[in-house]
């Protein structure tokens, strides 16, 4: 990295923390602090909703997702504007209509406060331990490649996140999105022109989707109906769309953004925002990784893409060598044929199969050397070519780019953690007070303690071999509930508190039952279905209970 | 009773055509599937 990028980079974050923080200073009560006062407009309400969903893992991870398996996985989005919409219709006005602070507040006026302990419980577990994740995952991978500290990179992102989100509270987490957001499209539109530039001249944009749709990166329909396949054409329509449902409807990081709509209008704009842009988005960012995939046919890329000091090390060995020199030899012979003027496809297919076979082979020699080696190393393709390929400057705006995404996702996560445990907690059972504020006092000590927590969690994250896994399905394990419970709470009427609550217990026990079977490979359950299940049983489970209280108190 | 009232008269200064909104939605997730399933298709055969 140059002083250029570093300029670059240093400035873009200070100003963000700066604007934030200078422009939301004047909170005066809870209110304004955990809902802005109401006074977003539908452009800030859904730049910010899609801010919090995008991590920096979003755009580290998935254009390496592309360059692996093609563009299959913008079918795990297809559920997502059905879920906007079903929002707007049904979640919107009631949330709205009682003037809610928190999605878990409705439930207690619907059913009872049991019922709106536990969801608000369950959300606590899995953001919490994913608000430390989304500060880790891209540490990792940016301390691997630039040799950065690790500690450090965890204490920076957290450390900022923490001044502009404990200053201004929600109306700062928005504000700042909005601008997070237009850094993220430009660095990505940037970095998408330059991968283009970095083709052979006799290879434009047309070449280029020619050659990875010949290998196979164009394929982005899969309609067969296979519940072990995690993305296909159904299981992003029905699993997706519960899964979107739960997240967007129910999950506090995304209701307090829309909830803090000046109008009824604005939140529902900003719903639909998101519901249009975010496919393209998704397909942009995928794309840009399966044109990366094209330039990697031209330009040599490493046989493995997390290249830290100690596996350059361990590189070194003979037997490493030879099997790396075998896959550039393949290499130069696909190269020569994709530049030919006829170029076979079978044969180029069967070189990339080859080059696949020999990554595959080194990265197996690799585990055996050393045990802690991490064979999945897509995470680390697209910062590799973004480190090779772009010019100084435009590399510091990219990671930028990076620090951005992993801030606003974490400024989204700790203000929602901080609203539901003052608001769900600490005023239901400990303390109502009148005094503005004190309350207000509470709500900043509460996002200074996630904050904390979450940095601690990213800090100790390494010591913990499947965490981010473990994470990534996490919000699957416990959503399914959650939304199987606001469903029976929105269409169930006759329904009460006492059956809600016994079905959500027995709906949590069943996904948990159904992820340990599938880990201990006695059943094959792609994570998304645990939502689509945990609803599903939580309102059957709902439905029988409450017949079997009303016939009791019938024979009684 | 108050809030159902601000709310009744929330919606009803509201002239958007949400069902518009709804079914252009849904029509331009329709057309992205299309545009999608051709793609595949056209590497696949």
């Amino acid at each position: 990295m140059s002083l250029i990028d570093w300029s670059v980079l240093l400035f873009t974050l200070f100003a963000i923390v700066a604007y934030g923080s200078w422009k939301t200073r004047k909170n005066k009560n809870l209110e304004s602090y955990l809902k802005g006062n109401n006074s977003e407009n539908w452009a800030t309400i859904g730049l910010s909703i899609m801010a919090t969903q995008a991590s920096a893992i979003t755009f580290l991870s998935t254009p390496g997702q592309a360059y692996e398996s093609g563009m299959g996985f913008v079918q795990f989005y297809f559920g997502l504007p059905l879920a906007m919409i079903l929002i707007s219709v049904f979640f919107l006005p009631i949330y709205y209509k009682l003037k809610v602070y928190t999605a878990y507040q409705y439930l207690e006026q619907r059913f009872d406060v049991r019922v709106r302990a536990f969801t608000a419980f369950l959300f606590l577990i899995s953001r919490g331990l994913a608000a430390g994740i989304t500060i880790y995952a891209p540490a990792i991978i940016l301390s691997t490649l630039l040799n950065w500290n690790l500690q450090i990179t965890c204490l920076l992102i957290g450390g900022l996140v923490i001044i502009y989100t404990v200053s201004g509270g929600s109306r700062a987490v928005s504000l700042t999105q909005k601008w997070q957001m237009t850094i993220i499209m430009g660095g990505m539109f940037a970095a998408f022109f330059y991968v283009l530039d970095s083709f052979p001249e006799t290879i434009g944009l047309s070449e280029g989707i020619d050659i990875a749709g010949k290998l196979g990166k164009m394929k982005i329909i899969d309609t067969t109906f296979d519940l072990k396949e995690k993305y296909t054409l159904w299981s992003g329509l029905i699993a997706g769309l519960f899964l979107f449902l739960s997240y967007f409807g129910t999950d506090q990081s995304q209701v307090q953004r829309y909830l803090g709509g000046k109008t009824l209008k604005a939140s529902r704009m900003g719903l639909m925002f998101n519901g249009i842009l975010k496919i393209p988005m998704q397909f942009f960012i995928l794309f840009i990784g399966a044109m990366v995939f094209v330039s990697f046919q031209f330009n040599k890329p490493p046989i493995i893409f997390n290249t830290s000091a100690t596996n350059i090390e361990i590189q070194k060995q003979n037997n490493l060598i030879l099997l790396e020199n075998e896959y550039n030899a393949v290499f130069e012979e696909k190269r020569t044929a994709l530049l030919a003027a006829n170029s076979d496809t079978k044969n180029i297919q069967f070189l990339q199969e080859q080059q696949d076979s020999l990554r595959k082979s080194y990265k197996a020699e690799m585990s055996k050397i050393d045990s802690n080696y991490e064979e999945k190393d897509s995470d680390y393709i697209f910062l590799t070519f973004v480190l090779n390929f772009l010019p100084h400057g435009l590399i510091g705006l990219l990671l930028a780019v990076i620090f951005s995404a992993a801030m606003s996702s974490t400024a989204g996560e700790l203000n929602a953690l901080a609203s539901t445990t003052t608001i769900d907690f600490y005023k239901k059972f400990y303390k109502d007070s009148k005094d503005e504020k004190k309350d207000l006092m509470v709500g900043k000590i509460l996002t200074v303690a996630w904050g904390i927590l979450a940095i601690i969690i990213a800090l100790t994250a390494g010591l913990f071999e499947n965490l981010i896994q473990l994470v990534n399905i996490l919000g699957s394990l416990f959503y399914g509930t959650i939304l199987g419970v606001f469903l029976l709470a929105f269409f169930f009427k006759w329904i009460n508190g006492t059956a809600a609550f016994a079905a959500g217990i027995f709906g949590q026990i069943i996904v948990l039952s159904c992820h340990f079977l599938s880990v201990y490979g006695y059943i094959e359950l792609g994570y998304l279905l645990y939502n689509l299940i945990g609803s599903l049983t939580v309102i059957s489970a709902g439905v029988i209970i409450q017949i079997i209280i009303n016939s009791n108190k019938k024979t009684t | 009773m108050q809030e159902t009232k601000d709310n009744k008269e929330i919606e009803q200064k509201d002239k958007t055509n949400w069902q518009a909104w709804y079914w252009g939605l849904m029509i331009f997730l329709g057309v992205q599937i299309a545009i999608y399933y051709f793609i595949t298709n056209l590497y696949t055969a």
